[in-house]
């Protein structure tokens, strides 16, 4: 798996609000009809992931755009 | 300076693109063999061959297949697959008149600076009758539309353009289909692998989106089908 697809963040131990603990994982981002794995911090309880805020002001903010766009 | 490596030569682009090296990966190569239904041992050229999915696919089917392309990086890609794919140029096609039944051009057309004398070749090998396959980057009308980008979209032209030049080599147009969706869902992935929308588009015009200036061209992905004109 290419390493641009593992987006985990750089600092700082991380709990879920649930109290899970969280561990890399791979979860599904999808998109109309497309979509791809990319690897999160994952709640290894609850199954909710961690999308780090340069992920979601960058890359994920962009590809809205493109689809927005189309 | 090194010479620029062309995005298909780009492994984080392959990452993205998959082995195919094209929007859709294999779907319109699929689409295109239910549209064409070549009987078994059809003599099909894939111009253009890359790493050879296309042709392994197309001998799957029982066709004659066999595949050209310019790049020693994507031949030596290719080698594993042990299909027939020679070293050319699509201007200076290694085959005798009319003895292809199929051309498949996946991505290519758009790509290269002399599409004219391509599409001579490529009318040059058809028989009469013989189907031509293409899907490739075309520029959709709209108010941001320009014509004329560099890089490896810069032979994306509008659809009318675009079929009035097929007409013009006696590549006569049945079907056009538009499958923008492809390229949008392929853009998604290249944003993940490159960082960004400006890499992208940067990677494909071959020009850095903040110094360009001007509107963005608004690119789509199409199917054609054209047949040979017959005598």
């Amino acid at each position: 798996m290419s390493e641009r697809t593992v987006f985990l963040p750089e600092t700082g131990e991380w709990r879920c609000s649930c109290g899970g603990e969280m561990q890399p994982a791979k979860v599904d981002a999808t998109y109309l009809q497309g979509g791809f794995s990319i690897t999160l911090l994952t709640c290894t309880k609850c199954g909710t992931p961690l999308v780090p805020e340069d992920l979601c002001l960058g890359r994920m903010y962009e590809v809205e755009r493109v689809l927005e766009d189309k | 300076m090194p010479p620029a490596v062309a995005p298909y030569e780009r492994e984080d682009v392959r990452r993205a693109t998959g082995e195919t090296l094209r929007p859709g990966g294999m779907a319109l190569t699929e689409r295109a063999l239910a549209l064409c239904r070549f009987p078994a041992g059809a003599r099909v050229l894939d111009l253009g061959s890359g790493t050879g999915a296309t042709v392994a696919r197309l001998r799957q089917e029982g066709l004659a297949a066999c595949g050209l392309d310019c790049s020693p990086t994507l031949l030596a890609l290719a080698k594993a697959r042990q299909a027939p794919l020679i070293a050319g140029l699509a201007t200076a096609l290694p085959l005798a008149d009319g003895v292809l039944d199929g051309l498949f051009c996946e991505c290519v057309l758009s790509a290269v600076n002399q599409p004219e004398p391509m599409l001579t070749e490529i009318a040059r090998v058809l028989r009469p009758g013989g189907c031509f396959v293409l899907t490739d980057l075309y520029l959709r009308p709209g108010p941001t539309a320009q014509a004329g980008v560099p890089g490896c979209a810069g032979g994306a032209v509008y659809q009318d353009v675009l079929l009035e030049r097929l007409s013009r080599h006696g590549l006569v147009p049945l079907r056009f289909e538009d499958h923008t969706r492809l390229l949008a869902d392929l853009t998604c992935r290249l944003i993940f692998e490159l960082g960004s929308a400006s890499k992208v588009l940067s990677m494909i015009t071959g020009r850095d989106p903040a110094c360009s200036g001007g509107p963005k061209p608004r690119f789509g992905y199409c199917l054609v089908l054209a047949a040979k004109e017959s005598l």
